[in-house]
């Protein structure tokens, strides 16, 4: 185990497709928190990023274990999230059935319930109003210290793009609050 | 509020619980296990080789269909079906401009596609004609910008074209389109018998 701790991706990714579980779960204990987070910076539900980043790594499983890995496992783990929280973002709208920051649903994570100060929820609301992809973009530019050509790799977009959408975001979220610190 | 204000600095998020880390790893080994169990050689065909041959024959038929002469307006009901044989529900979308088309697939393709829908795009770089699915989005290039469309069948049969910045339809016009495209219009396009 200590032997895996100290090891590369590659060489961890190359045992894990062997059916290695202890290379897996260097893995997965490497990455987990990191997954989660983007998750929920992308859903703004820790309850659905708990769903999003577990089923980022059961494809991560089953894709190691089916096939020869290439690439960056850290890179395909993150498009994979994106991917699936925006998905089940789609789907929710689609059934309608999800309103951000529903504090029934937040009950579940009782972590989440620490946070609502009147300060936070206003930022709650504005960040919901924004779009999930802008929502990963300054994610990853913001908390996982990525520049914009790295974060545009990942998110499959023109680096102008994502230089957009952070600036995009900055600007609406400022205006969002403001409007909020009005009507109150 | 002054301009220095920069909320994002503010965003903080719940830290994840053991019991959800928990169950994700052994979800996730669950998997590791049967998928690698059910992949070791029973003395049938290499799998590997199944694949790369099938890749290859893919690849050949795609190329005919390709090469093939592609007259105005190609973009039709009988062409999607070709693709489709091809890439079953991998395809998410085909987009044809100056007479070629670029086929779009997804790395984890859906078990089916929804309802085929023919996006007609008037761009400052001359028409694009595109092939969508209800519900699956894609990305197509106009002048280096990439644009993401995510045609939506409404209840009533009319189209919804969900951009990124936009939400495009016959009843319903907001948010602006990008800057190089000067039109969009989508219909159902009726499966080849």
């Amino acid at each position: 185990m200590e032997m895996h701790e100290r090891a590369d991706d590659e060489s961890l990714v190359q045992s894990a497709a062997t059916g290695d579980e202890v290379a897996f779960s260097v893995l997965f204990d490497r990455y987990y928190s990191m997954i989660f987070a983007y998750a929920q910076r992308i859903c703004l539900d820790a309850s659905l990023a708990e769903d999003v980043a577990q089923e980022a790594f059961v494809k991560a499983a089953r894709e190691l274990a089916l096939r020869p890995f290439r690439g960056s496992f850290k890179a395909w783990l993150y498009r994979v999230t994106r991917n699936g929280a925006i998905d089940l973002l789609r789907r929710r709208r689609r059934e309608a059935t999800h309103l951000p920051f529903d504090r029934e649903r937040d009950s579940n994570h009782p972590q989440q319930l620490a946070l609502p100060e009147p300060e936070y929820e206003n930022l709650g609301a504005a960040l919901a109003r924004l779009q999930p992809e802008w929502r990963a973009a300054i994610a990853l530019v913001y908390f996982d210290g990525l520049n914009h050509a790295e974060a545009a790799r990942l998110l499959g977009c023109a680096e102008a793009t994502v230089s957009w959408r952070v600036f995009q975001s900055k600007r609406k979220l400022r205006q969002y609050l403001q409007q909020m610190e009005v009507a109150q | 509020m002054n301009s220095e204000f920069d909320p994002l600095k503010r965003w903080k998020i719940a830290p994840p619980r053991d019991s959800a880390r928990q169950r994700a790893l052994e979800a996730s080994l669950r998997v590791l296990r049967s998928t690698h169990a059910e992949k070791q050689p029973k003395g049938r065909f290499p799998l590997w080789l199944a694949m790369a041959g099938g890749t290859v024959a893919a690849l050949v038929l795609a190329t005919v269909v390709l090469l093939r002469p592609v007259s105005g307006g190609s973009l039709d009901s009988g062409t999607l079906a070709e693709f489709q044989t091809l890439f079953g529900s991998a395809l998410t979308a085909l987009i044809e401009r100056d007479g070629e088309i670029e086929i779009v697939t997804a790395e984890n393709p859906p078990i089916e596609r929804g309802q085929p829908i023919l996006i007609n795009a008037e761009t400052t770089d001359g028409p694009v004609k595109m092939v969508g699915f209800s519900g699956s989005r894609f990305e197509w290039e106009v002048n280096g910008e990439r644009i993401g469309i995510e045609p939506l069948v409404e209840a009533d049969g009319s189209i919804l074209l969900c951009g990124e910045d936009f939400l495009w339809g016959p009843h319903l016009k907001m948010g602006a389109l990008p800057a190089s495209v000067k039109k969009l219009r989508a219909i159902p396009l009726v499966p080849a018998t």
